[in-house]
């Protein structure tokens, strides 16, 4: 049987070019431009879902995204719309949350015990045993719940962009249209937006049986043509975060987008009545049935009967039996009935009225209506069902009330109160460059809508000083009420669903207020209502009504939930996006690549570890490459190193204050170690500082540490009003250290620099060519033999390395990586910032008190340590070492020392094995170990005990013969 | 050639069919693959690297007078550019510190840097930025993917500081060979992974690699 009508104007379908997609198993055809659902409503498929926890049946219900009744998956995607997702060519998808197939669900009859599983039965019914929560958990989330998600989906990459315009139009109905137009004529850039997959939001269904509607659809479309206006359909605000950041979605990325002012125009959602059965399919709100007539061409039902509570459901009568749906009748809530013309002409069209009157119950076969029964409605809002009309019909429209589409104006941080006039919550007060038109502003006559629409946009220019004239004031609404302030039924069937994400019934509301949940936000929580994919955009209002009539409260006191961003799921792909990840390489990366270097990220750059070889292992490797050094000669590539330019005339001041060391008498041509604390005595980072001229320094300073030690220099030169120039040349510098006895045999055959240990000694910098190039050469000793730090631009950098691994070919030179030098400089003693130490270690601990100038009037840290000084030391970084020939196990970093069954220390470095022979490391201990000699009880991973001796650093060449060669 | 300095994107050109010139020592890829392709890449959204050309950095009280000595323009505004005399620009990134990049010629910078020394209250800074030139159709599109800024709405004479895809960049808008286009400085080790993220969202539009000398029809093949 197919429910297609004849071709109209204004269908989004292509009836010329039919798609054949597959559902649960089975093949079906439809037209481009169908949604899934609306495919399938022509086949006559009403059952399209089934529910979160009862799994009862669900078909059409809004058409839109106001409902989640029709959640689909494939191989790829899970928890789509199927009311808003397009039919295609090989689509082949199933229903979520099914057992054995969609028709066949095995837990289909969970309804029956629902009596059983109120709302939260599970929290009080499988608490104890305690331990057998998950498994209860896991079985119930079996059972209740929505797509899952396929792990072995391919991954599908989604960019993220930025967009920006002056005027943000949610919304491209007939206020959205209207506001856009005047904006864009008043010369802002303007982007409109709809979820939807067409322009002109209910000019497109509900206003069929008036011709003047189409004319000003059409004009409205003209003109938003004419201004080259950019509408994105498809397209939604899903999130309004501080400055108007809006996240829009759209079916291939997430967009921020930065709009200057943000005009609210999205509508209002239609509201569904309560009553017993209010979720069989064919039950739907009456746009969904109008957008299946006007947008698909789907006859909805063919004998139906209308729910209504205001000129929208005549119309929407009006509109079935003008498509050829037998309206069996029209059930009006108001006791007077609809005050204008549109209750004579549905009466002209044989449309029998029952004033006063609701559909109380809907009796449903084999997931379909077939009969609705009406009462009269007391006084006190009640159904009288003593006295029922029973009519035979597959189909029940409601159009009983709206609800704003406010999600983004909460989110904005509007401040809506509820009006009667309009039986509406309505935006009260706006925050600036947010503005609100159409019916989330309680504006419903058409013409009014587009009033409101211009107007919004005019304020929105003034307030971006674009327009200078008059602001029209707000549109008020005029007439009846379109919404019924309570139109919801008791039955002592329940079933009368108030949210049909979570099948939440009146009377779990009843339950959960006698139960003390009786605020907005605690019943929320307790009944889960809002809470579904829909988060409440069809329950919400009702449970707002509910909650104000069981308290005894008005609307207003009862308030409303939070809202808060994502206001329609969002695919987490979309979310993911493109992930940028920025990381750094040195000039030399590349030759690093093809020497085989295994990396390892230091901060943000990525470093030679060490060099592969093949048939040898990783640490076999390391060993050798520091070997290698101590023997001969080695190149390691230091570019990462943290380098500071410091000039003026207060240099010397910046320095002193902010390093722990003196260098005033720094000579010109010298170096000196540099260490820098935070004000609590902190150690943050080390380095050196060479002195270029006299007031010219060249400063290096840890990998990870250089970017906040540079932005603290930069802010204390400013709050000391120093007259000195800082500059950040870590990228524009690179740095290799070539160290080894043979560094100076290397190095001289290719640098006017006098090498001699007389010319350039120890700790000495001179600024000469390298390899032609222009470089700073400074004598360090980190690795503990003769070395020379090479720093040259970094253009230059890979021209200089080639230049000092072919001249060092002859004395057989190999490149070593950050392993290596680790173990070079732990046999040193020198210690590693963040390594050795930690966010909570003073110079004293750490064995660097050398470092602390004496006299020195002020440094930064300075205060703080003489306060240290005064109490008992606690710990003390150590050396420590395994005999020779030692075989047992080895800790690892961060393994513990234990004294007496209490921990003492921990392990900051360890070289398994080294040059020296015996591994050995560094630990923090307590004060009354750190004397060499003393044994030490460390805990393996594996809890074994394992003993070390302690031992004085250096480990290797403790007089420095070698380095000061 | 003599090539003691290099792109830091060097290896990725190397791969490509590329013509290369020679701005002073460092090598510049002039063209891209088949001519044809180029200009159509052009036109459609191209990722040009133009690093091999000369800068320098001053800082300093007296840099401002140092530089109308050698009566280079300066421009006044904090982040203003001034176009120099080889086609290059002149930015001022602080109230007493500034950026030269030579254009093609190649002349303006090396001639100060040769004159340029250490003295009180004068002080040269080694600049190694990359320098990366985007233009196009879909460039702002490109650019909208990476960068929160809305470099559209923004003047042709100022330089903008913010991030590109997570990268803090100094971005020139401007006019080259009739497009507009969009000149992006970035620090010397970032640029390799800026290039690959640039280069990553530019093909997924359709866009690609282009020569120097599209943008710069002087450059000739060395």
């Amino acid at each position: 049987m197919s429910n297609r009508l004849a071709p109209q104007e204004g269908e989004l379908i292509n009836r010329s070019m039919p798609v054949s997609f597959r559902f649960e198993g089975r093949s079906y055809s439809g037209f481009l431009g169908d949604s899934i659902t609306s495919a399938l409503y022509a086949h006559d498929v009403r059952l399209l879902g089934r529910s979160f926890k009862y799994h009862r049946p669900r078909g059409v219900y809004s058409l839109a995204h106001h409902d989640a009744n029709v959640m689909v998956e494939d191989a790829q995607r899970t928890n789509m719309r199927g009311d808003v997702t397009p039919i295609a060519p090989h689509l082949d998808v199933r229903a979520v949350n099914t057992t054995g197939g969609l028709e066949k669900d095995l837990l289909r009859f969970t309804g029956l015990f629902s009596k059983m599983m109120p709302v939260g039965f599970y929290y009080k019914c499988f608490h104890t045993p305690r331990k057998l929560f998950p498994f209860y958990e896991s079985q119930l989330r079996k059972i209740a719940g929505l797509g899952r998600i396929n792990p072995a989906a391919q991954a599908v990459a989604t960019p993220k962009r930025y967009d920006f315009c002056d005027a943000l139009v949610v919304g491209s109905g007939p206020a959205g249209l209207a506001a856009a137009i005047e904006a864009a004529e008043r010369g802002l850039k303007v982007i409109v937006v709809d979820d939807m997959p067409y322009i002109g939001g209910s000019l497109r269904y509900q206003w069929h049986n008036d011709p003047a509607a189409k004319q000003t659809l059409d004009k409205l479309i003209d003109r938003a043509r004419a201004l080259n206006l950019d509408i994105r359909t498809s397209t939604e605000a899903a999130g309004c975060y501080g400055d108007l950041w809006i996240a829009l979605i759209d079916s291939k990325c997430l967009t921020k987008l930065r709009a200057n002012t943000l005009i609210v125009a999205a509508g209002a959602f239609e509201q569904p009545a309560v009553f017993h059965n209010n979720d069989v399919p064919g039950v739907m709100l009456a746009s969904a049935a109008q957008r299946l007539m006007r947008l698909y061409g789907v006859r909805p039902f063919q004998r139906g009967v209308l729910l209504a509570a205001n000129g929208d459901g005549y119309r929407a009568a009006l509109d079935l039996h003008g498509a050829g749906v037998n309206v069996a009748a029209i059930a009006d809530l108001r006791p007077d009935g609809e005050p204008t013309d549109l209750a004579q002409r549905a009466a002209d069209a044989g449309i029998p009225i029952h004033r006063g009157h609701t559909v109380y119950e809907v009796a449903g076969a084999g997931g379909r209506v077939s009969a609705a029964a009406l009462c009269r409605v007391d006084a006190q809002g009640h159904a009288d069902a003593a006295h029922m009309i029973r009519i035979d019909c597959d189909g029940v429209a409601m159009s009983v009330g709206w609800a704003p589409n406010g999600g983004l104006l909460y989110q904005a941080g509007a401040k809506f109160t509820y009006d009667p006039a309009v039986e509406q919550f309505l935006p009260q007060r706006l925050p600036p460059g947010v503005f609100a038109a159409g019916r989330v502003n309680g504006v419903f006559d058409l013409h009014a809508q587009m009033e409101d629409g211009a107007r919004a946009a005019l304020a929105a220019a003034a307030y971006l000083s674009r327009y200078a004239g008059p602001v029209p004031p707000a549109v008020k609404h005029g007439g009846a009420a379109p919404s019924h302030p309570y139109p919801i039924f008791h039955h002592p069937k329940g079933k009368n669903f108030v949210d049909l994400d979570e099948d939440i019934h009146l009377m779990d509301f009843v339950n959960a207020v006698q139960e003390g949940y009786d605020n907005i936000e605690l019943i929320k929580r307790y009944t889960t209502v809002g809470m579904g994919p829909t988060q409440g955009k069809l329950s919400n209002m009702n449970a707002v009504r509910i909650l104000a009539k069981l308290t005894q409260q008005s609307i207003d006191q009862t308030g409303t939930t939070t809202s808060r961003p994502f206001y329609q799921p969002v695919p987490m792909r979309h979310l993911a996006g493109r992930r940028f990840h920025p990381h750094r390489v040195t000039p030399m990366h590349q030759w690093h690549e093809q020497a085989a270097a295994k990396f390892t990220l230091v901060g943000v750059w990525h470093r030679p570890e060490y060099y592969a070889q093949p048939g040898r292992t990783r640490e076999d490797l390391i060993l050798a490459e520091a070997k290698h050094v101590r023997e001969k000669v080695g190149l390691i590539d230091v570019g990462t190193l943290g380098k500071i330019e410091v000039f003026g005339r207060d240099a010397v001041k910046m320095l002193e204050r902010t390093y722990t060391g003196k260098f005033e008498n720094l000579a010109v041509g010298k170096t000196r170690y540099c260490l820098a604390l935070d004000e609590s005595g902190v150690i943050i980072d080390d380095g050196v500082v060479a002195r270029l001229g006299d007031d010219r320094y060249y400063v290096t300073a840890t990998t990870s540490g250089v970017d906040y030690l540079f932005r603290e220099m930069q802010r204390n030169a400013m709050l000391w009003k120093l007259d000195v120039g800082l500059v950040n040349v870590t990228g524009r510098y690179t740095g290799m250290n070539i160290a080894g006895p043979m560094s100076r045999q290397v190095l001289a055959g290719l640098t006017n620099v006098d090498l001699s240990a007389e010319g350039f000694p120890y700790l000495g910098v001179r600024e000469g060519e390298v390899a032609g190039v222009p470089a700073r050469l400074l004598r360090v000793g980190f690795v503990g033999e003769l070395g020379y730090e090479v720093h040259v631009p970094a253009a230059s950098g890979l021209a200089v390395w080639q230049a000092l691994m072919q001249a060092g070919a002859a004395h057989g030179i190999a490149p070593f990586g950050v392993e290596a030098q680790r173990l070079l400089r732990l046999e040193k003693g020198h210690i590693i910032i963040i390594a050795d130490t930690d966010a909570l270690t003073n110079p004293i601990e750490a064995g660097v008190e050398w470092a602390l100038g004496k006299d020195k009037p002020f440094y930064i840290g300075q205060r703080s340590l003489d306060i240290v000084r005064k109490q008992q030391l606690t710990r003390k970084l150590a050396g420590f070492a395994f005999p020779q020939g030692y075989a047992g196990g080895l800790p690892e970093e961060c393994n513990l020392i234990i004294e007496r069954g209490e921990m003492t220390g921990r392990i900051t470095s360890i070289a398994k094995r080294s040059t020296v022979g015996p591994a050995l490391g560094l630990a923090f201990v307590r004060p009354t170990q750190a004397n060499p000699g003393t044994p030490i009880d460390i805990r393996l991973d594996s809890g074994e005990m394992v003993q070390a001796k302690i031992v004085a650093t250096p480990f290797y060449d403790p007089e420095h013969a070698r380095q000061k060669q | 050639m003599t090539t003691l300095t290099r792109s830091p994107v060097y290896h990725h050109l190397e791969k490509l069919a590329v013509t290369w010139g020679q701005i002073g020592d460092c090598p510049i890829a002039l063209t891209v693959g088949p001519r044809d392709a180029e200009v159509s890449t052009f036109k459609r959204l191209a990722l040009c690297d133009a690093s091999a050309l000369p800068k320098l950095g001053l800082k300093g009280p007296k840099a401002e007078a140092w530089l109308r000595v050698q009566e280079i323009p300066v421009p006044m505004a904090m982040f203003g550019v001034a176009r120099l005399a080889d086609g290059g620009v002149i930015v001022r990134v602080a109230s007493n510190e500034f950026f030269l990049e030579s254009g093609p010629a190649a002349e303006t910078v090396p001639a100060l840097a040769a004159k340029l020394k250490h003295e009180p209250g004068l002080h040269r800074l080694t600049r190694q930025d990359a320098t990366f030139l985007v233009s196009g159709q879909r460039v702002h599109e490109a650019l909208l993917q990476t960068c929160g800024i809305d470099l559209a709405r923004q003047g042709v004479n100022a330089v903008i500081y913010t991030r590109v895809a997570g990268v803090s960049c100094a971005i020139l808008p401007e006019q080259l060979s009739d497009q507009q286009a969009y000149r992006i400085w970035v620090d010397y080790t970032y640029a390799d992974y800026l290039w690959e993220e640039l280069h990553d969202i530019m093909h997924d539009l359709g866009g690609g690699i282009v020569g120097a000398g599209c943008f710069y029809l002087r450059l000739t093949v060395m």
